[in-house]
C-alpha cells in the first residue's frame, strides 16, 4: 500500500513537473523573427560613409553658477562638426584624417567687448586638424605610423605619468574627459615585434605647445598675461618597449622632450628646456582586479624663476581597477610627483582620482562619476563630475552632467565659483 | 519492510541511472566538435520593448591553440564603437585568469583590462559574458526532465541545477532548462532562470552544417519578466568560414590597434 502511494506520488510528482516545463516552453516566441526587426535601409539611400566619411555634430550647453559677469549664467553655448575620413591604401597601408571645428554663440549673445581677444580667440571659434597619418606593416615585423597622431603611454586612464608625448587642451580643466585631452602632433613611429616584445622608436617631427585658459577666462585666475613661451621647433626622440606576457603587461619608456606646461601642480615650468624621461609600468591582473604600477624619472627640468638651476623629479604611480560588479567598473589611481634635489619648494605632490562608470538599460543608460583631487590628503583642491549619457538611438547620445570645482590651494580658490552644469546632445553619421 | 527498502532501492538506482545519462548528454554538448577555427560576421540587434532597435556589426575570428581558445572581435558599427577590438585569452586551466585587451579609438591605446564579471552584459546585449562562453560540465548537476521535439528534432530536455552558491554567483542563474537535439547534441533552446527571478529564453532559430559540423545562424535571447518581455537580442552570423587557417598574429595586440 505504502508502496503503490509512493509510485502514485512520484507519477504526480513527474507529471507536474512537466507541467511546469511546457508552461515555461510558452515562453518562446514562434513567429519568424522578420517580423520583430525592422527592415533594413535601403541600398541605394546616399550616406557618406560609403566615401569613407564619418562625423559627428553635436551642440553644447554649459550654465554657470557663478554670478560674476561676463562669465556668469550660460557660459558655452557651442556647436561642433567632427568629420573624419578613412581609407585603405595599397596592401594594408591606410590613411586617416580627421578634425574639429566649433563656433560658441554664448560670446555673440553677451557681446564680444565683454571678452578679452586672448579669451575669443581661444573659445569662441575654431578649426582644429587632429589626427593626419598614414599606417601600414613595411614588412611582417615592422609597423610604421607616419603623421599627426597621439601616442599614449602608460597604464593610468587618468592620471599622467608616463603620458609626456603629447600636449594637452587644458582650456577647461574638469571639463575635457581623457578621450579629448590630448593634441595630436606629427611624430613617425615605427613598431618592430620580437616574439611578446613590441619595440617601438618614434621621432617627434613637430613641437606644440598646449592649449592653456586664455587670459581673461574663466579658469584663468591670473590678473595678468603669463610670459609667452615657445618650444625650439627641432626633432626629438622617444622610445618604448612594450612587453606582453600571461597575467601582465610590462613597458619601459625613454623620451628626450621639451615638457608640457604642467597645468597642476607646477604651472611655470620652462617648456623651452629639454628634459630626459625613464619610465616603466606594469599592468598586472587578478581576478576582477587590475593594479597598474608607473613609475618615471625626469632628468633637467627648468622652472621660469630659477634660471639655469635644474631639478630632477621622481613620480610614482598605483591603480586598481576592478570589474567585479555586474556592469560597473571601479578605478582608483594614487601619485606622487616628488623633486628629489631641491629645498627652493614643496617637494612632495600628491594626486588622487576615483571614478565609477555604471551602464543600466542594456547600455542605454551610463552613469559616471570621477572626483580628481591633489594634496597630501587630497584637501589641496580638485574638481568632482557626475554626467548621466543616454543613448536615444545609436546616432543619437545625450549627456547631463554637473562640475563642482573644489576649493583648497590658490588656483582651485580662484577658480571654484565656475561649478556648472553641462548638457549636450550628439548626432553620428 | 523488505517491500520498502526494495522501492526505495529500486528509486535510487532508477536516479542515479538517470542522473548520468543526463550528465552524459551535458559532457556530450561540451565535447561536440566546433571547429578548430571560425571567422564569422556578427549583427546584433537589440530590440526593446517599445520596438526600438539597435544595431552593432562585429567581424569576429576564434582559433583553438590546443585546449585553450583565442578569439579577437572588431566592431564596425554603429559610428561610436566603430573600430573598438577586443583580444581574449581563454585558458582551460581554471586557475588562470583569462587575457583580455581592448583597444578603444576614443583612448587610442591597447588596454589590458581584468575579467569582468561574468553575469555582466555582454555589450547592452541580452547576453551575458557567462552566456558567451562553454559551461564547465562539473559546474551543475543534472536531471532528464522529459523528451519532446522543436522545430520538428527530437530534443531532451536537461535541468541543470549550479553545484554551489559560487556558480550561481558567477552566472547569475539559479536552474537552466536545455533542449539538447538528440541527434547533434546541440543545444537549440534553453529557459535560463535568474537571480533576479527575470528568465532568459534563448531560441536557436537558424543553423546549417559545414565542413562536417553545425553552426549558428541566427539566435535571440529573450529577457521576461512573468510573460512581459523586458527586452530581446537576435544575432545573426554571416560569411562564416570553419576550419580556414588563420594566421596566429590575428590574435595579437598589434592587431587590436590596426584593426580589420
Amino acid at each position: 500500500m505504502l508502496g503503490r502511494f509512493f509510485l502514485l506520488s512520484l507519477l504526480v510528482t513527474t507529471l507536474a513537473v512537466a507541467d511546469d516545463a511546457d508552461a515555461f516552453m510558452d515562453g518562446f516566441d514562434e513567429e519568424p523573427l522578420s517580423m520583430v526587426v525592422q527592415p533594413q535601409k535601403e541600398e541605394s539611400r546616399f550616406s557618406l560613409s560609403d566615401y569613407g566619411i564619418e562625423g559627428k555634430f553635436k551642440q553644447e550647453f554649459a550654465y554657470s553658477y557663478q554670478n560674476d559677469a561676463p562669465h556668469d549664467r550660460f557660459s558655452s553655448l557651442r556647436t561642433s562638426l567632427f568629420l573624419e575620413y578613412n581609407r585603405d591604401l595599397w596592401k594594408s597601408f591606410k590613411f586617416k584624417i580627421n578634425g574639429n571645428g566649433f563656433y560658441d554663440l554664448s560670446y555673440k549673445m553677451k557681446g564680444e567687448e565683454e571678452f578679452t581677444k586672448e579669451e575669443l580667440n581661444a573659445l569662441q571659434s575654431e578649426v582644429e586638424l587632429f589626427d593626419a597619418y598614414i599606417q601600414g606593416s613595411i614588412t611582417d615585423d615592422l609597423d610604421i605610423k607616419l603623421g599627426r597622431q597621439v601616442i599614449v603611454w602608460g597604464k593610468s586612464d587618468t592620471i599622467r605619468v608616463v603620458d609626456v608625448l603629447n600636449p594637452l587642451d587644458n582650456r577647461r580643466p574638469g571639463m575635457v574627459d581623457i578621450e579629448d585631452l590630448r593634441l595630436s602632433t606629427t611624430m613617425a613611429k615605427f613598431d618592430y615585434y620580437y616574439d611578446n616584445w613590441d619595440i617601438a622608436p618614434v621621432i617627434i617631427l613637430e613641437q606644440r605647445e598646449d592649449k592653456n585658459p586664455p587670459f581673461g577666462g574663466d579658469f584663468n585666475p591670473s590678473p595678468v598675461k603669463q610670459p609667452l613661451q615657445k618650444k625650439p621647433n627641432d626633432v626629438t626622440y622617444a622610445l618604448n618597449i612594450s612587453g606582453e606576457f600571461t597575467g601582465f603587461d610590462l613597458d619601459f619608456y625613454y623620451a628626450n622632450i621639451y615638457p608640457n606646461f604642467e597645468f597642476y601642480p607646477r604651472t611655470d615650468v620652462n617648456i623651452e628646456s629639454k628634459i630626459n624621461m625613464y619610465g616603466a609600468a606594469i599592468a598586472y591582473v587578478y581576478g576582477s582586479l587590475l593594479v597598474k604600477g608607473e613609475a618615471a624619472y625626469m632628468q633637467n627640468y627648468k622652472f621660469l624663476q630659477t634660471g639655469d638651476e635644474k631639478f630632477d623629479r621622481l613620480d610614482m604611480l598605483l591603480g586598481f581597477e576592478y570589474n567585479g560588479i555586474a556592469d560597473t567598473t571601479v578605478s582608483l589611481d594614487l601619485a606622487n610627483k616628488r623633486f628629489v634635489n631641491t629645498n627652493s619648494f614643496k617637494k612632495d605632490n600628491y594626486q588622487g582620482a576615483f571614478r565609477i562608470t555604471s551602464d543600466f538599460k542594456n547600455a542605454t543608460v551610463h552613469l559616471n562619476y570621477l572626483v580628481s583631487a591633489f594634496g597630501d590628503t587630497f584637501d589641496g583642491g580638485g574638481y568632482q563630475r557626475a554626467w548621466i549619457e543616454y543613448d536615444a538611438s545609436d546616432s543619437i547620445k545625450t549627456t547631463l552632467g554637473v562640475v563642482d570645482y573644489l576649493k583648497g590651494n590658490s588656483f582651485f580658490d580662484a577658480i571654484s565659483d565656475n561649478d556648472m552644469l553641462f548638457y549636450d546632445i550628439s548626432y553620428s553619421f | 519492510m523488505i517491500k520498502k527498502i526494495c522501492l526505495v532501492t529500486l528509486l535510487g538506482f532508477g536516479s542515479f541511472i538517470q542522473a548520468n545519462e543526463a550528465r552524459d548528454i551535458a559532457q556530450k554538448v561540451y565535447d561536440r566538435d566546433d571547429g578548430k577555427t571560425i571567422i564569422q560576421d556578427m549583427k546584433m540587434i537589440l530590440i526593446d520593448k517599445n520596438n526600438n532597435q539597435r544595431i552593432r556589426e562585429i567581424k569576429t575570428f576564434g582559433k583553438d591553440f590546443g585546449k585553450d581558445d583565442y578569439r579577437i572581435m572588431f566592431f564596425k558599427s554603429p559610428a561610436d564603437v566603430k573600430d573598438t577590438a577586443f583580444l581574449t585569452y581563454d585558458y582551460d586551466d581554471a586557475s588562470k585568469d583569462d587575457d583580455q585587451w581592448l583597444y578603444l579609438p576614443a583612448l587610442k591605446k591597447v588596454k589590458r583590462i581584468p575579467t569582468s564579471d561574468k553575469s555582466s552584459s555582454f555589450m547592452g546585449s541580452d547576453f551575458s559574458y557567462y552566456d558567451m562562453t562553454k559551461r564547465s560540465v562539473d559546474d551543475y548537476t543534472y536531471k532528464i526532465m522529459k523528451h519532446t521535439q522543436v522545430r520538428g528534432h527530437d530534443t531532451t530536455m536537461l535541468e541543470s541545477l549550479p553545484v554551489n552558491e559560487d556558480v550561481i554567483e558567477e552566472s547569475g542563474y539559479v536552474k537552466t532548462i536545455g533542449l539538447v537535439r538528440e541527434d547533434i547534441d546541440m543545444v537549440v533552446r534553453s529557459i535560463g532562470f535568474m537571480k533576479n527571478g527575470d528568465r532568459k529564453y534563448l531560441d536557436v532559430t537558424k543553423m546549417h552544417k559545414q565542413e562536417g559540423i553545425w553552426v549558428v545562424d541566427e539566435m535571440v535571447m529573450t529577457t521576461k519578466q512573468g510573460k512581459a518581455t523586458l527586452h530581446k537580442t537576435i544575432l545573426q552570423f554571416e560569411n562564416i568560414k570553419v576550419n580556414k587557417p588563420i594566421d596566429d598574429d590575428v590574435f595579437t595586440t598589434r592587431r587590436l590597434e590596426k584593426g580589420l
